[in-house]
């Protein structure tokens, strides 16, 4: 099932602070007291900085804020078995928690997910330095930024700034690797997903998609209280929005091509040598194991007992590493965030997830009926 | 000197180690290059276990067990053919050759079946060469 709508925040003044009309903050604030846990990101400082929350306090919904794209946290790890928890969070970490729930860390009646349209996350690090270089700005002079139709738009007080992102990724800035071949916008495993294509200009809506009978019942009483109005989109928007969706998902097919199918176009002995020179800089820290969100073996890891540095010509920790991520990998990069040495694993991640998923279909974290292939045991067809 | 291929051979208990042994008492030849591993069950196999065979020198790999249905276990190797396409996969992505991992199912009573299989596969890995991961070792 699928329903749209337009949403806003009936507070006047969350929905004048609101990124989009104060939606997501509202839905979050009548969900404070009818979940154990709700939980989102708060702002700390400048746009590139914040922290994950739990609200406890409908008060406290004042400091949330929208979309922070050079906020990469994994929300994943977030979810407990056995705590009613509803957390807000963009399509990768959906997928992490479906996930997740397969391996049966939580169960997704506990978990309600209210899932965030998302273009891309930025480096923060990277940003702030590529908008002293570009546009001679310091990075707490920003107060807002946002992705627009393709530019990358910064505003401090009393200016704007833009750039098109196409541009900016050219010359090695712009949106974090795993973020530019993803082509997982809006989260549609989420029970209700939210954002600001479709909705239309100077209006401060936000455009919602109900996915589930439980997004629809949280959405039907946060109306009945008081939270938040709806109303029916226009199909006009509605169109724009699958459209800009699509536009999307092919400029990810663009550099999927480039960054992944282009290793894959390599001789197998030549891609060989590309993964183990790729990973030989590893310093075994264990940071990727640890900030992964769908590794999930607990106290008996057996990575953790591996030696990334022994002396085997792709170390046995990443091999395993590898294997197991090419039924579980999101490409969510963090991974590559962690890496001390600036690994670009992700990368080698996803070229086995996605190629795997090219060849066999399978997706992980897509549904939490689908088994993952290692762990099926069905009879198996032609054998 | 002729490149003589290292492989490392997982047998399950009940079936393949018995087609082994079959071949054995019936004096029937084969290559060899196999470095058999006794298994409880092909279902047994970890992939970890094919990974590290490979990392540590293997030329080749082969995973053996009961015909589907014949199962000691009842439905231990049909886990065994879901890991191994999975591996098939892997190893072609990694670069190592997804021909240098092969299912076998063996009877207790196919010795004659086992010892052939050895054989191709022995061959095959010949032909194929040292392993990739071998490179630049020697």
């Amino acid at each position: 099932m699928s329903e749209t709508y337009w949403g806003w925040s009936n507070d006047e003044d969350i929905r004048k602070r609101g990124e989009s009309g104060g939606f997501v903050s509202s839905l979050v604030e009548s969900l404070v007291g009818e979940y154990d846990r709700v939980i989102t990101i708060n702002k700390t400082g400048t746009v590139f900085e914040g922290k994950v929350v739990e609200v406890s306090d409908p008060s406290e919904v004042k400091n949330i804020q929208g979309a922070l794209h050079s906020l990469c946290i994994s929300m994943s790890a977030y979810i407990k078995k056995g705590v009613r928890t509803a957390i807000v969070l963009k399509p990768c970490d959906a997928r992490a928690v479906i996930e997740n729930i397969k391996r049966n860390h939580a169960s997704r009646d506990e978990v309600l997910l209210i899932g965030l349209n998302c273009g891309g996350t930025l480096p923060s690090v990277d940003t702030m330095k590529m908008i002293g270089l570009e546009f001679h700005i310091q990075p707490d002079e920003v107060v807002k930024e946002e992705i627009d139709k393709g530019n990358l738009v910064f505003i401090t007080k009393d200016e704007e700034f833009s750039k098109s992102i196409d541009e900016l990724e050219e010359s090695g800035y712009g949106r974090r690797e795993s973020c530019r071949y993803c082509d997982y916008k809006i989260p549609s495993v989420c029970d209700i997903a939210c954002g600001n294509w479709g909705t239309p200009s100077g209006k401060n809506m936000t455009f919602v998609e109900v996915f589930s009978e439980k997004g629809a019942h949280v959405l039907g009483s946060a109306r009945e209280r008081g939270f938040v109005s709806v109303k029916e989109p226009s199909e006009k928007l509605a169109n724009i929005r699958s459209k800009i969706n699509s536009s999307m998902k092919k400029m990810a097919k663009k550099w999927k091509g480039k960054v992944l199918d282009s290793l894959m176009d390599l001789t197998p002995e030549e891609r060989l040598r590309v993964i183990s020179d790729t990973l030989s800089p590893c310093i075994g820290c264990y940071a990727c194991r640890k900030a992964c969100p769908v590794c999930n073996c607990t106290s008996d890891c057996k990575c953790m007992q591996m030696d990334p540095d022994d002396d085997l010509p792709i170390s046995q920790y990443h091999a395993v590493r590898l294997l197991h991520l090419m039924e579980s990998c999101i490409g969510c990069g963090n991974c590559t965030d962690v890496c001390p040495v600036d690994i670009p694993l992700a990368r080698l991640h996803q070229l086995f997830a996605r190629t795997y998923e090219d060849r066999t279909g399978y997706r992980p974290g897509m549904s939490v009926d689908d088994v993952p292939p290692l762990s099926r045991g069905d009879y198996p067809e032609g054998y | 000197m002729s490149f003589e291929p290292k492989i490392v051979a997982f047998l399950c208990n009940w079936c393949s180690y018995g087609a082994a042994d079959m071949a054995g008492t019936s004096r029937l030849q084969y290559p060899p290059n196999i470095r058999v591993i006794r298994f409880m069950c092909s279902g047994r196999i970890d992939p970890n276990f094919v990974l590290e065979a490979f990392l540590r020198g293997a030329d080749g790999v082969m995973m053996t067990g009961c015909h589907i249905g014949d199962c000691h276990y009842i439905d231990g190797n049909y886990k065994t053919v879901h890991r191994y396409e999975f591996l098939k996969n892997y190893l072609d992505i990694m670069g190592i050759g997804a021909d240098r991992l092969q299912l076998e199912w063996c009877s207790a009573a196919e010795g004659q079946k086992f010892s052939e299989k050895v054989t191709e596969f022995t061959e095959r890995i010949k032909e194929l060469g040292p392993s990739p991961l071998k490179a630049g070792d020697e």
